[in-house]
């Protein structure tokens, strides 16, 4: 799996620490960590969480150019 | 309110349900080596061997009922008459080895006592596994069409 660099970045830009996406998501700080690190797949449900969260669009999160 | 409200997230429940996938395993298998050893090795009677007799076959219900409702079979095969005939000769020969194999360690039994033990066994068990997985594998076919229709795509 891949690393989740955008993710990460768009946390950071929105100011969020990992413990705190998690609590506006309603994970453990743990499964943020382990989605920025490629260790995770979540569900759809909990990546549209975080892009709400973060103001991003599945497209912006979680769509890899590289495999089309 | 709930008594017990879940606090774990999805990734903690999926890992949760992976370690108790591996611990319900190795507990059925476990209880399957401990019944055959109590009841050839060991020489005890079935009424002594009867609580680990009822959890496995609540265990082994319970699972099979559960894969029934969601049409599933297993990991690695499709429910068809190759599938059946190969379970079946794996349950035969497991099976069908326990009690010659104890005839002979045990009680020192002629070779030949054992192997009419052993072909008498293996044949009812092939023949009792291979019905009960005829019985099983229509019955989940029969699921499995049905969810399809379930979640038909609109026309």
């Amino acid at each position: 799996m891949l690393r989740n660099k955008r993710m990460k970045i768009a946390r950071v830009e929105c100011d969020f620490s990992q413990e705190q996406l998690a609590k506006a998501v309603g994970v453990a700080r743990q499964t943020i960590g382990m989605i920025e690190a490629g260790n995770y797949n979540p569900s759809l449900n909990l990546c549209i969480a975080i892009c709400k969260a973060l103001n991003k669009t599945l497209n912006d999160l979680f769509w890899e150019e590289d495999l089309r | 309110m709930k008594l017990f409200r879940k606090i774990v997230d999805e990734r903690q429940e999926l890992e949760m349900m992976r370690v108790e996938r591996g611990s319900f395993w190795v507990m059925l298998l476990a209880l399957v080596v401990a019944i055959l050893v109590q009841l050839f090795a060991l020489g005890y009677d079935f009424e002594h061997i009867a609580g680990e007799f009822i959890a496995l076959v609540i265990g082994a219900v319970w699972s099979t009922a559960g894969y029934l409702r969601r049409g599933s079979w297993d990991y690695f095969t499709k429910p068809g008459v190759k599938t059946y005939a190969l379970y079946s000769l794996a349950a035969g020969i497991i099976f069908g080895l326990v009690a010659p194999l104890t005839r002979y360690f045990r009680y020192g039994a002629p070779l030949l006592d054992c192997l009419r033990v052993f072909a008498i066994n293996f044949i009812s068990v092939y023949v009792l596994a291979f019905l009960t997985l005829l019985l099983l594998g229509t019955i989940t076919k029969k699921r499995q069409k049905k969810l399809q229709q379930e979640y038909k795509e609109d026309k």
